[in-house]
């Protein structure tokens, strides 16, 4: 009842697209692996949730009240890094700690949107008003790294950015 | 100058039928079509001169702008080109997939011209908010992220404008609602179809939006007392990635259809086609998740999610449509005796005519840099690399600034002769303008993606290269802004160039006769079913390239993760 040449047409097609299709599939499939082996056997943590907040408390609410916005060292190689990002800067917007150091990074928003990615390393965050966002990184090498806020957040937010200072001094 | 009313090939109903496409067009549909893509060109134009300015300052070795114009450019850049010229070119989209393709009349045509006003007038309503923005209502940009607070009216534009194309879209609604009542039996037409589905992703985005934009609006002035900010980033995904969906989705239409009439192309499975547009419509939205993978609020689950099932989904469907379109074409030209051997069929095309060539490219240049590049970064690790760097804007330029908007130029070439039945003025112009733009653009692109990958260089940023008082900045990068540079003014030559033939075309073009007006593929048809006549190795060669390529660059990314990640140190 079909025409010949269309069945003919369709038959050829299914199977380069049967080939095609289980080849694309696997691959994505592969993909997916990498995604859980990454997240499951590694560990790899993207930004974590560390609650919410207020957003007009922020200053009245922890740790951005206190300890307040600073760097802690909090064990032999660790440091704690609480963050208060607002229009246009970050506090603190010098950061150093020694080599070897693995340091957690709490932060927030005051306002706006931000945005805080340390050049040169995988912590690329957002700071959200009303979000607590937490990652870790250790730093091995001295040396210095910038931190910009990478979220338009208005007519200075090429203004706002900051240091990071790896020192040698610690021995890790 | 040739502003005299063209013959009237109309018959008394209204209609005329045309000997290239073989579509019966009715008078009603005809006119909306020009007006809206007339309108888009006027976009364009006005996002083409921003884009000029936003380069230059980007390139900062001309640093043309300060930092608040920077941003009040980027906003006219990205409204009057993402969503002015796209929209505008997608009305006329579904008019031409619908009543002309069904060989229907408009129905209401009213509420196209009045979707028409009321679009237009909050375009000039989001552009007066831009202008006179100054702080503290702050440049909105594309996104507008709550709780940054732009100028009132901004918001109430961007309500309009959504309510606008909805009612622009009705008549397109309408006339399939007509189709399936008098031919119950008939299914729709593929590019018909593909209409269909863009409008229906087209309705979830504008939901989306108004669930956005009205209580934003009613936040801003005052009626509200507080927006939250990642509810605002996550609803405004739902039609700023939804948007982007419409665009995806209203190209690979046009693809279709200018594969069909420019390269003599044939749909080699009606079904498998039809399933990859319904594939899109579920997974869609789901896949608008990867906006919002450096947030802390969504949990590691909520990622996986949607980054891997849900996008999955719709790149299975990009890969379909990206295998049965050029196998279409493949096969389309072998039966019609148009080439032979491996790449024959590509090698005889018809290159020298810039509907077939700008589609080509836009194929081409959409998988591998727009395609590829969106796969990796939406994977929720290797997001990580690019997010929010000059990366972000390398993709999304090689998804809609060479992908969908040399589509769609290739598409208004096409419209020129088919609906306003002028010849091309400057035809050497419009022949080499889809490769200028092509070549230049992509160079574009590829420069943005590898000064956010290798270099970190934010994005939105106009003066990276200067950071007082800090030891690092970013100026190792310069060359390759350079590039940029140069290849972005190059672009919008091209992007001129295409707006001159367009423009010139309608004003001074010659009257063309149906006859001689665009490549006729009837007279070639052949009836052959020997596997010869049917291959579609060139196809798989080719698609299976593209898996390489992407393999590879999945790999690269990831070895480079690692190197950041530290693993096993
Ligand atoms: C000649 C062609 C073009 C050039 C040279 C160009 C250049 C640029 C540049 C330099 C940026 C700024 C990136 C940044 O600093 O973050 C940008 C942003 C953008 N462009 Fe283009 N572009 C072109 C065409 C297009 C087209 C055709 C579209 C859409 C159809 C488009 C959509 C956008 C969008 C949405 C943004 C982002 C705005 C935002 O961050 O809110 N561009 N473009
Ligand atoms: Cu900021
Ligand atoms: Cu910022």
């Amino acid at each position: 009842m079909e025409d010949p040449v269309v069945q003919r047409r369709e038959e050829i097609a299914e199977i380069y697209e049967k080939g095609f299709l289980a080849l694309s599939a696997v691959m994505l499939v592969a993909f997916l692996g990498a995604l859980a082996y990454a997240a499951f056997a590694m560990n790899i943590e993207l930004p974590s949730d560390e609650g919410q907040l207020n957003p007009r408390e922020v200053r009245q609410t922890e740790p951005f009240s206190d300890p307040g916005p600073g760097v802690y060292q909090t064990g032999p190689n660790e440091y704690r890094v609480v963050l208060m990002s607002s229009a246009w800067r970050f506090n603190p917007a010098e950061i150093e700690v020694p080599a070897g150091s693995e340091v957690t990074f709490v932060g927030t928003s005051a306002d706006v949107l931000h945005g805080f990615h340390i050049e040169g390393t995988r912590v690329n965050v957002m700071m959200i008003p009303g979000q607590v966002t937490k990652i870790t990184y250790t730093f091995r090498e001295p040396g210095q790294h910038d931190f910009v806020c990478h979220e338009y957040c208005g007519i200075g937010h090429h203004q706002m950015y900051g240091e990071l200072t790896v020192t040698s001094g610690g021995e890790g | 100058m040739n502003l005299a009313l063209l013959s009237a090939p109309y018959d008394e109903d209204g209609f005329r039928s045309c000997s290239v496409t073989g579509l019966k067009l009715h008078r009603s549909a005809e006119r909306p079509v020009k007006l809206f893509v007339i309108t888009a060109v006027v976009a364009m134009v006005l996002g083409g001169i921003a884009a000029l300015l936003v380069a230059l300052t980007r390139w900062e070795a001309v640093g043309l702008l300060p930092a608040a114009d920077f941003y009040k450019w980027l906003s006219v850049h990205a409204w009057s080109l993402l969503i002015f010229w796209m929209v505008f070119m997608e009305i006329a989209i579904l008019y031409v997939g619908g009543p002309m393709v069904l060989g229907r009349k408009l129905p209401a045509p009213k509420l196209a011209w009045t979707g028409w006003s009321l679009m237009v007038g909050s375009a000039g309503l989001i552009l007066y908010a831009v202008w006179v923005s100054s702080p503290p209502n702050y440049q909105p940009l594309l996104t507008s992220y709550a709780p940054l607070e732009s100028h009132p009216l901004f918001y109430l534009g961007a309500i309009l404008f959504i309510l606008g194309a909805v009612v622009a879209a009705l008549p397109f609604f309408t006339s399939i609602w007509q189709e399936k009542v008098e031919n119950p039996d008939r299914s729709l037409p593929l590019v018909t179809f593909g209409a269909f589905m863009t409008s229906i992703i087209a309705l979830e985005a504008l939901l989306g939006g108004l669930i956005t934009y009205v209580p934003t609006f009613l936040w801003r002035i005052g009626a509200l007392e507080s927006i939250d900010a990642s509810w605002y980033r996550q609803m405004y995904w739902t039609i700023g990635h939804g948007t982007q969906q419409i665009n995806l989705v209203a190209m690979i239409t046009v693809w279709y259809f200018m594969t069909y009439v420019a390269g003599g192309a044939e749909v080699i499975s009606e079904k498998v086609s039809r399933s990859a547009f319904i594939l899109y419509v579920f997974f869609i939205n789901l896949g608008a998740a990867h906006h919002i993978l450096a947030d802390p609020v969504v949990s590691s689950g909520w990622r996986m999610w949607n980054c891997s099932y849900a996008t999955y989904g719709a790149v299975l469907a990009s890969l379909i449509h990206a295998f049965s379109i050029p196998a279409g074409l493949e096969v389309g030209r072998r039966r019609k005796g148009l080439g032979d051997g491996w790449f024959g069929w590509l090698k005889s095309a018809p290159w020298s005519d810039p509907g077939f060539s700008a589609t080509t490219f836009s194929i081409i240049l959409f998988g591998f840099m727009g395609g590829i590049t969106g796969v990796l970064m939406g994977q929720m690790q290797l997001n990580t690399l690019r997010h929010n760097t000059f990366a972000v804007p390398g993709h999304f330029h090689g998804t809609v600034a060479v992908g969908t908007t040399l589509a769609f130029m290739g598409f208004a070439f096409y419209g020129i002769k088919l609906l306003f039945r002028r010849d091309w003025v400057a035809k050497w112009m419009a022949k080499a303008q889809p490769f200028f733009y092509a070549g230049a653009m992509g160079i574009v692109v590829l420069a943005m993606m590898d000064i956010g990958i290798i270099y970190g260089v934010p994005r939105r940023h106009p003066s990276v290269m200067d950071l007082p008082g800090t030891a690092f900045d970013f100026s190792a990068s310069a060359p390759l802004f350079g590039v940029m540079g140069v290849t972005a003014v190059l672009a919008v030559l091209a992007g001129a160039a295409f707006v001159i033939v367009a423009v010139g075309s309608l004003l001074f073009g010659e009257e063309t006769r149906p006859s001689e007006m665009l490549p006729d593929y009837s007279g070639l048809e052949t009836v052959g079913t020997s596997a010869h006549l049917t291959s579609m190795r060139g196809t798989a060669a080719l698609t299976a390239f593209l898996l390489f390529v992407l393999g590879l660059f999945y790999a690269v990314d990831w070895m480079w993760l690692a190197r950041l990640w530290e693993f096993g140190a």
